[in-house]
């Protein structure tokens, strides 16, 4: 383990460290807060699509000040610039690419994700349903990365054995990145890959509810 | 033949209250503000509402139903995301007003399918969620399904960059969105537009929205700024 100062991840880290699962070529979709900020870290010499589900494939970045455009719009109100090969199309047009298992990946929040990919991230007791687009988009795109913090505000683990949660859809998650720690859900079960710097395994497993198996390649996140 | 009125107070002067209304727009994109603030004025009340959201007023920029919303005049509202509109949650926490909560692109298709002679279609899409409850479930290829059943409205306002005067239209960028979905959707379809141009105006090949769909036009007399203040 490198030695250094031992801390969680930021958000931009964590959305770097998910920018760092984009393939050459691909189409993703993120969802809106921090997996919007995925958008900021794709890596040089990668070419990805930036799909929004309000109607474009191609988002290029964010307009600033004369050039903004009220009629292109990216997640969080901002206004956004088309890339050179952008696309804008309707909502019917745009879940198609979704449902229909066009989108190759998408990074999500969530509030619980169960050992064995179940997501649940659209209701909290006692409060308001908040649905969007997620639930067209999981289990119908082709890799699901979910970003979230690992444990709640009041300490309690995210990464469950079940979901006690009202569920989003069930065995749809394919990797979790949190402030602490990148996880792969597998056939077998949860596989720590990744650490905050200057985490241990032991840490990490105690505020997680699932065993894990831990990584042979165990190591620290490069998210710099 | 001339589907253009003067105003927006008067290409809804007819629609009463306790109307279905379907409203065009995603966040702030898209949103047919000038006809929202039209029934704002004129009263209209008791209205169920399908939307994306329910608008928002969020660092002082007001877009989407979000008015109609404050003002009570929204018994239902059916769509897929509050956007965080406190008012909508304070209102859907005190039971003041009825949430039918729909996963985005199945509002999309449930619209898409009524102004298409669909009578329902089944989708795995919530299948297993609290959403399917007394809904009729179907397995396919092993696979859990529900049925999704069209949804009709009275009126739909919906908001394009231009038309012609017999309601041909096109959009721009992301102000697309529900709106090109809703137009075939509703009984009668008025059209909010920034600039309206002759017929003949617009070339065939790049037109999305064909007039037979939209019965009514109007040219949107003032647009607000919709950014956030802060550059990021």
């Amino acid at each position: 383990m490198l030695q250094g100062s031992r801390r969680p991840l930021t958000e931009d880290e964590m959305a770097r460290r998910v920018a760092q699962e984009i393939r050459d070529g691909q189409c993703i979709n993120l969802g809106a807060g921090m997996p919007s900020l995925v958008t900021h870290y794709i890596p040089e010499g990668i070419w990805a699509m930036i799909h929004v589900e309000h109607g474009i494939l191609g988002v290029g970045g964010v307009a600033q000040e004369p050039i903004k455009d009220r009629d292109f719009m990216g997640l969080g109100r901002q206004s956004v610039i088309p890339a050179p090969g952008a696309a804008c199309f309707s909502s019917i047009e745009s879940f198609r690419m979704l449902r229909g298992g066009h989108i190759d990946l998408s990074a999500l929040g969530a509030y619980q994700v169960s050992e064995k990919g179940d997501l649940a991230n659209w209701l909290l007791p006692g409060e308001c349903p908040l649905v969007g687009g997620a639930m067209d988009i999981v289990g119908h795109v082709k890799r699901l990365i979910i970003m979230m913090s690992h444990v709640t505000k009041k300490g309690k683990p995210k990464i469950v054995k079940e979901c006690t949660l009202p569920v989003t859809a069930y065995g749809v998650v394919n990797m979790i990145v949190t402030d602490l720690a990148v996880i792969d859900v597998t056939p077998g079960g949860l596989l720590l890959q990744e650490l905050a710097p200057g985490y241990t395994a032991e840490e990490i497993q105690a505020i997680t509810e699932p065993k894990l198996k831990v990584s042979h390649e165990l190591k620290e996140i490069l998210a710099k | 033949m001339n589907k253009v009125y003067n105003s927006c107070a008067e290409v809804i002067a007819d629609i009463p209250d306790g109307a279905t209304i379907m409203f065009g727009g995603w966040g702030p994109a898209g949103d047919p503000e000038n006809i929202i603030r039209a029934l704002l004025d004129k009263g209209t009340k008791d209205i169920t509402a399908i939307a994306n959201d329910p608008g928002n007023d969020r660092d002082g920029m007001i877009y989407g139903i979000y008015v109609l919303i404050k003002a009570k005049r929204v018994k239902k509202f059916i769509g897929s995301y509050h956007a965080y509109n406190q008012e909508f949650i304070r209102q859907y926490k005190a039971h003041e007003i009825e949430f039918e909560v729909c996963p985005q692109g199945i509002l999309a298709e449930r619209i898409r399918s009524s102004g298409a002679g669909i009578y329902g279609f089944y989708t795995d899409v919530g299948a297993e969620t609290l959403i399917a409850k007394g809904k009729e479930k179907k397995i396919f290829n092993g696979r859990t399904t529900i049925l999704e059943l069209p949804l009709k409205a009275d009126f739909a306002v919906i908001k394009a960059h231009v038309a012609d005067k017999l309601g041909n239209l096109r959009y721009r960028g992301t102000a697309q969105n529900f709106n090109p979905v809703m137009a075939p959707a509703a009984k009668v379809v008025i059209a909010e537009v920034e600039n309206i141009v002759g017929v003949g105006s617009l070339d065939p090949n790049e037109i999305h929205t064909p007039g037979i769909f939209v019965d009514r036009v109007v040219k949107g007399e003032h647009y607000a700024p919709r950014f956030q203040k802060t550059s990021n």
